[in-house]
């Protein structure tokens, strides 16, 4: 175990280093982040006006589209991007060959990742909140629940997103179910809209699927809008999501290794 | 001795699909792909003893890297044993990986936009080597490689040959017992080969690790390797002294000869296959047996300024070994 | 003519080229129709709630959206490959094959690449827009089609402008990893009618980085709109920027070529 984290924060230590090179890409991603988040909030709060929209003011438009906006940087995965090349070009031998899982590299260039970006978010996010100042409707138990929600949605999407790098060990074409399931988070995962604004079965096949629970479930937790029921069916859903794609990826990891290992690394 | 590598019938056979050209033969493929058998190892064995240095000759696709591959744990062999350093190696267990290492020529282990010291402090950590032992180990191969400030540049500002310095170096740093490498001169020019072979020299008298390399370039195997296996087809031609390669292969020796006027060709020709290198220049290349009559009978019949007896060159020798091996 | 003929070549041998990789061509069918799928369903969610959106209705919307997808179809066939490849050329010094070739540089460097697939985007956004035509309460003139057209042809002049442009940063700014990156962030706010945005935002979006002109102007000629004043200036803005775009070119290459040894 002590390795583990002693290797886990050296790799951290270089991977923070080598983002630092990229700064001005790693201030593009982090627009990217802003501006897709700005244009709903814009628009829901056009459409919202004056009046209430399955519960959501103008107001709450505006704070949720804020708490998104860190939410989905901080939930998003970047495995595709980063893990699955190195399957496709045969780059991962000589992670094998260290003495520790290559999932913790591959965890500690996702929290560095997270950490650049976040220090470019801060100071826009600041900005915005300063000349929008929507009214806070939540309250400290919000904000308390709010914490462990959005730790099981970077928790559930670094899984899942994973699961969709290591496709790479089978096809070539990995990045078109990538975006099977970008367009499921942006649909239905709360960010065209919050998930209890989606019109009927919509909404109700969202509550089922993933989606939400990595992405807009944190956001939903801390604005308040979900009563006691909601809460706990909420945090079970996201705790089932994560075992099942915890299980799934163990096992995918097992084959697509087995099958690496096979075919030529 | 130990045997810390032994290896029992190994075989490593792959599925290729085979792609045909032609638009249709292309799309038939796309319903229906034909796959073919590539037998990259083909039932191999051998033993490597603690110290040993062996060369793995065998031209392209002969299954030199599958077999390092296997060896250091990337690969599931189809069957047979492989134990090195009493592990399994595809199983992957810390124990071995930390005891072990595998440095391929062209593959990257670096962090490509940093200096080399952020990799080698990665590994410190990943191998858990302690402050004294990291500190010790640095040092040598510091010392040997003479890598100086090489280590505080990014690594992509590092010309191919620093670069393999470097790159040896990490994958040494936590003082594995046995070392696959392959290629690790590969593209490099003819000083730093001679650099990166006296260290891999200097490094095993140091260590008195085990090592087995893969290489193109014959000096890098004559200058280091006793024995040698040469692989073909996925098979072991042979396995022995590197010396012993040449006598059994080679059975001719080649005789150069300077002369002080013109001879006749044909004078030259009853003693084997001649060679003109210019006017007064000959070289032939004679039975090994015959070849000290044939000195004797020259220095007596003809103007004979300069005279040498040498054996082939290492490169025709293994070309011989493989035509034997294809007919 | 003898341009023609060159950038001619380059497009046989990018048919070649996309013609090896056949297989992928399914993989960006099945991406291109997410895409586009994706941001229907997008729209429908918003369309659920409300009868327009900064008086745009959902027809409209949907022609904007297919506007939106046949210049980014466009732009990714004839202009992003060939300038990446000249980013990428500049940072590896390589970029001197060029300059030692008998024909204009800034020619070559924007035609001598494409990307076939990306017709797929283009072809949906055609589809979406002959969609949205038949829902509009008024049927769509000739005159409205001549207009359109006309303001395709400067947004993508504008387009190609910016690209050219962003490209020739190159030259100061040897790290510019990706200006895809910087040319997507702002084009996605494309999607929606410049209008609905707050009046800062608003100026930015047409004077700054004009994707007003690239999306919002096409869209509203098609979609039987009154024809706004920015309409008439269209023209003008674009020639003015593709002007501007090779004058900052032919700068950035005299420092490339005084800088470089």
């Amino acid at each position: 175990m002590r390795h583990i984290l002693v290797g886990f924060a050296a790799f951290t230590r270089s991977e923070l280093a080598n983002l630092f090179q990229y700064r001005v890409m790693m201030f593009l991603y982090a627009l990217w982040d802003v501006v897709n988040p700005i244009i709903y909030l814009i628009v829901w709060s056009l459409v919202a006006g004056e009046r209430q929209i399955s519960g959501f003011s103008r107001d709450d438009f505006i704070m949720y589209y804020l708490v998104f906006m860190v939410v989905s940087h901080l939930a998003l995965a970047i495995e595709v991007y980063t893990f699955g090349p190195l399957i496709e070009r045969g780059q991962l031998s000589p992670r094998l060959l260290r003495p520790i899982h290559p999932w913790w590299h591959a965890a500690a260039v996702n929290i560095s990742y997270k950490v650049v970006n976040l220090i470019m978010l801060i100071p826009v996010w600041i900005g915005l909140f300063l000349v929008l100042r929507p009214a806070f409707p939540g309250d400290w138990i919000t904000v308390a629940l709010f914490l462990p929600a959005l730790a099981a949605a970077i928790v559930l999407s670094f899984f899942i997103g994973s699961l969709f790098a290591m496709l790479a060990f089978w096809t070539t074409r990995s990045f078109s179910f990538w975006q099977i399931w970008t367009s499921l988070l942006f649909l239905m995962g709360g960010q065209v809209a919050p998930v209890a604004v989606l019109p009927g079965f919509v909404r109700d096949v969202a509550v089922a699927l993933p989606a939400r629970y990595a992405l807009g479930f944190p956001v939903e937790v801390i604005l308040g809008q979900l009563d006691a029921g909601e809460l706990v069916m909420g945090f079970a859903m996201q705790a089932g999501w994560i075992a099942l794609a915890a299980l799934a990826f163990a096992f995918v990891w097992r084959s697509g290794i087995k099958r690496y290992s096979a075919v030529g690394a | 001795m130990t045997a810390d590598i032994s290896v029992r019938n190994l075989v490593k056979h792959y599925l290729v699909p085979v792609r045909e050209g032609g638009l249709r033969a292309s799309i038939k493929g796309v319903f229906k792909r034909r796959h073919r058998r590539v037998r990259a190892v083909d039932g191999i064995s051998f033993e490597v003893a603690r110290g040993e240095i062996v060369g793995f000759l065998g031209p392209n696709g002969a299954g030199k890297t599958t077999a390092l591959k296997v060896l250091s744990g990337l690969l599931y062999p189809t069957d047979g044993e492989v134990a090195v350093l009493g592990h399994t190696p595809w199983q992957r267990k810390r124990d071995f990986l930390s005891r072990m290492t595998l440095i391929m020529g062209q593959r990257q282990q670096l962090f490509w936009d940093l200096p080399g010291i952020d990799t080698f402090l990665v590994n410190k950590a990943v191998f858990g080597l302690d402050e004294p032992t990291y500190e010790a180990s640095f040092n040598l191969l510091s010392e040997m490689l003479e890598l100086g400030d090489l280590l505080y540049k990014p690594v992509r500002q590092l010309s191919l040959g620093e670069r393999m310095k470097s790159e040896l170096a990490a994958g040494l740093l936590h003082s594995p017992s046995v070392l696959f490498l392959d290629e690790p001169t590969l593209g490099l020019d003819v000083t730093m080969q001679q650099r990166i072979r006296q260290f891999i020299k200097d490094y095993n008298a140091a260590t008195g690790a085990t090592i087995l390399l893969t290489s193109h370039y014959m000096a890098d195997v004559k200058a280091l390797a006793e024995r040698v296996i040469v692989i073909d087809q996925g098979l072991v031609l042979y396995d022995g002294l590197l010396q012993g390669l040449v006598e059994s292969y080679a059975p001719h020796k080649t005789i150069t000869l300077q002369f002080e006027q013109p001879v006749e060709i044909k004078d030259l020709e009853r003693y084997g296959e001649v060679e003109r290198i210019d006017e007064l220049q000959f070289r032939i290349k004679t039975a090994k047996d015959a070849a000290p009559g044939a000195t004797a009978r020259l220095l007596a019949d003809l103007p004979v300024a300069d005279l040498s007896v040498e054996d082939p060159a290492l490169e025709d020798v293994i070309d011989q070994v493989f035509r034997t091996a294809a007919e | 003519m003898r341009l023609a003929r060159i950038a001619w070549a380059f497009l046989r041998s990018a048919v070649q080229h996309e013609l090896a990789y056949r297989a992928d061509f399914f993989g960006n069918v099945v991406r291109s129709l997410l895409g586009t799928g994706t941001a229907f369903g997008g729209l429908m969610v918003v369309f659920s709630h409300t009868e327009s959106l900064g008086d745009w209705n959902f027809p409209q919307m949907l022609g904007l959206l297919g506007v939106f997808y046949v210049v980014q179809g466009v732009m990714a066939v004839f202009m992003s490959p060939s300038l990446n490849k000249t980013v990428e050329e500049v940072r590896e010094g390589t970029f001197d094959y060029i300059l030692v070739k008998p024909v204009p540089s800034q020619f070559i460097a924007s035609t001598r690449r494409f990307v076939l697939w990306h017709v797929t985007d283009v072809a949906l956004g055609v589809a979406i827009i002959v969609i949205a035509a038949g829902r509009l309460e008024d049927k769509v003139t000739l005159m409205d089609v001549l207009v359109f057209l006309a303001m395709i042809f400067t947004a993508l002049s504008i387009v190609y402008a910016m690209w050219l442009s962003l490209t020739t940063l190159v030259f100061w700014w040897v790290r510019m990893e990706n200006v895809t990156m910087i040319f997507n962030v702002f084009y996605e706010t494309g999607r929606y009618p410049v209008e609905i945005f707050p009046f800062w935002l608003r100026q930015a979006l047409t004077f700054i980085f004009p994707v007003a002109f690239i999306t919002t102007v096409p869209a509203r000629a098609i979609t039987g709109r009154e024809a706004s004043w920015l309409t008439w200036i269209a023209p003008i803005v674009a020639i003015v920027v593709v002007l501007a775009a090779s004058k900052f070119w032919r700068i950035g290459l005299s420092r490339y070529s005084s800088a470089s040894s």
